[in-house]
């Protein structure tokens, strides 16, 4: 039996991502399956191979900075989510402000100022200057 | 041809001209070091704004935009890891090893100095040899395409080197999800598991914007210590012993951006990647690659602005466009009443030489406008780890959704840096996705078309050029045994 390290897990990801494209290879017309075919097979015998060899000894960052890359991660997931129910400029504030909460910066001008500057700096650039439409809100809308 | 040029000067040296010159150069090289916004995009939106100017310095103006961008995306590339465009990921391999080392002026200055080296050369090709190189596009059919594609991915097993098995994974699996969305010959959404956002695929931005930045980001959050190298921008200095070492790489480089560039579909980020290859495979010190290699930038920055002349050869000649922004270009063109082909240069002698000889003086002032823009990017090293991470991801925010308008893109982004996290923690190279994701769709509709041309496959070894690509494929692919076996004799010797 393998031991499940990181690694391996890892593999295991991208396994059900090329069972889940299995699946669908028999729906595709010939013509179309040939060469993605060709590719699933090629990698799928590669993820076998790398996950039967042996494995090397993996690096531990701790517990304690694993956390921290985990809530940054829920950070940014919440402030994509955010973006389109309360807009653009709403949610990149919210995200500025806890995020540099989180990363414990030092709460001064700096702390208070900076979140407000960029996120209406980055909008009028993108809105007004490249003419992006970004993200407005459907539950809250912050249009200036 | 002398007259046409003196013709080209005086258009090209008038105030209004040289100013539009330098907005362009500005505005580009902004737009190549914001993260998600690439040439084509700079051009796009540019063009409009070309409507209002007469022809000549309508061109000068986007020239200026599609130079300076490709060059401003190696600044971000260098400082905080983040290549601008895919053409400045090799550029992003070697700059943030070289501001670990305290170097950050040395790389923007060899960034800056091979980008105007290689754009001027490029341009000055463009000025000469225009018809004549224009025939060899006229000759590149599917299967040369086809081989200029698996000559590219070969370049995987350099990247890759030392960790072959995981490189060709990478490289497969990255292939495959390349075929996400309509095949390209019967439009079939392959993949799309019934979500009608993927049925034009992955975007290839988006997924690089988030392969290459949010990793860093969390990488950042490992050791939230500032190191004292990085957070020091060393003084902007241009190493001449470094650039004659390196005149040889440099040239090279240069060329390879410029054939590149004439070859259709086959844009700055091929050449850059087989450019670093190149010099890696010709190096007395391979094992500097990765470490901060000064060759490395060298032939990356050289090949990549090298392909900006050498996209414009067949477009102003045959009205191919070698790159998206020259495709962009040609609309702009044709919006000006200039339909590219051998009558331009005759009909429309004054604004076509007054572009040739501007797209010199473009990058002339890519040297110059980077250089002082560089001493004020310079200053996000010493921005505190914390702002630096959130900026990162608002920038890869902004810059993904920006492409197409759509969320979509934003997730794709997120998804790609999370995993791009765990690739680089179990060891995983990052690069041959950029390669692949780039050539995946010109490989599968070459084979295709190939295959439709031909019943007998090897029946395309009877074109030249094919012969031609596939020799560099075998060469590219023996070359790290022949040379390895070169220096055991050698040293045995």
């Amino acid at each position: 039996m393998y031991k499940l390290t990181g690694n391996r897990v890892f593999l295991l990801f991208f396994g059900a991502i090329q069972i889940a494209f299995a699946t669908q290879i028999a729906k595709i017309p010939d013509g179309a399956s040939e060469y993605p075919l060709v590719l699933l097979i090629c990698s799928s015998l590669l993820t076998i191979a790398l996950f039967v060899k042996p494995q090397k000894e993996e690096i531990s960052i701790g517990k304690e900075n694993s956390l921290r890359i985990l809530v940054f991660t829920i950070l940014i997931g919440i402030s994509l989510l955010l973006l389109t129910k309360i807009g653009y400029i709403l949610s990149t504030i919210l995200f500025l402000y806890s995020g540099l909460w989180f990363l414990k910066l030092k709460k001064g001008l700096l702390f208070y100022l900076f979140p407000i500057v960029l996120s209406l700096a980055m909008y009028f650039l993108f809105s007004r200057g490249l003419s992006v439409i970004l993200p407005e809100g459907a539950w809250v809308s912050l249009n200036l | 041809m002398i007259e046409n040029i003196m013709l080209g000067l005086q258009g090209a040296f008038t105030p209004q001209n040289l100013l539009f010159e330098f907005l362009g150069v500005a505005i580009g090289i902004i737009f190549g070091a914001l993260p998600g916004f690439s040439a084509t995009m700079g051009v796009a939106v540019f063009v409009p704004f070309s409507y209002v100017l007469e022809p000549g310095a309508a061109l000068l103006l986007l020239s200026g935009v599609y130079c300076g961008a490709i060059y401003g995306g190696s600044i971000p590339a260098v400082l905080i890891g983040i290549p601008g465009t895919p053409a400045s990921v090799p550029t992003s391999l070697e700059g943030r090893e070289l501001v670990k080392q305290g170097r950050s002026g040395e790389a923007l200055a060899l960034v800056t100095f091979s980008s105007a080296f290689g754009g001027f050369a490029s341009s000055i090709a463009l000025l000469l040899f225009a018809p004549l190189l224009a025939i060899v596009a006229l000759k590149v059919g599917p299967p040369e395409q086809m081989m200029i594609a698996i000559f590219g991915l070969s370049v995987v097993s350099i990247l890759s080197e030392g960790n072959m098995l995981k490189g060709l994974f990478v490289g497969f699996l990255t292939l495959l999800i390349a075929t996400i969305g309509q095949d390209p010959m019967l439009g079939f959404p392959r993949f799309t598991f019934g979500n009608f956002q993927l049925t034009g695929g992955l975007e290839t931005v988006s997924v690089l914007i988030g392969l290459f930045s949010l990793p860093e980001v969390f990488k950042m959050l490992e050791d939230t210590k500032q190191s004292e190298k990085a957070s020091k921008v060393s003084k902007m200095r241009l190493s001449i012993k470094s650039i004659l070492a390196n005149s040889f790489n440099l040239i090279r480089s240069t060329i390879i951006g410029i054939v590149i560039g004439i070859i259709p579909a086959a844009g700055p980020d091929i050449a850059s990647f087989l450019s670093y290859n190149e010099a890696k495979k010709a190096s007395k010190h391979p094992e500097k690659f990765g470490n901060g290699s000064d060759e490395g930038i060298i032939a990356s920055e050289a090949a990549n602005n090298g392909v900006t002349g050498g996209s414009l050869i067949p477009l102003l000649t045959l009205s191919i466009p070698g790159s998206a922004p020259a495709a962009i270009f040609l609309g702009a063109m044709i919006i000006h009443g200039l339909r590219p082909g051998p009558l331009l240069f005759t009909q429309h002698a004054s604004t076509v030489y007054t572009l040739l000889v501007g797209f010199a003086i473009v990058n002339i002032m890519i040297f110059f406008v980077g250089w002082a823009f560089c001493k004020f990017a310079g200053k996000i090293l010493i921005i505190p780890k914390q702002i630096l991470a959130v900026i990162i991801v608002v920038l890869a925010t902004v810059g993904s959704f920006s492409i197409q308008q759509n969320m979509m893109d934003v997730v794709t982004m997120f998804v790609a840096g999370i995993v791009g996290y765990f690739m680089l923690k179990y060891d995983y190279p990052l690069s041959p996705v950029a390669l692949a994701l780039l050539l995946g769709p010109m490989l599968e509709e070459a084979i295709t078309l190939t295959n439709t041309m031909y019943d007998n496959f090897f029946m395309i070894f009877t074109r030249p050029l094919t012969i031609v690509f596939a020799s560099f494929i075998v060469f590219s692919l023996l070359w790290p045994v022949i040379k390895k076996n070169l220096f055991k004799r050698r040293a045995s010797a």
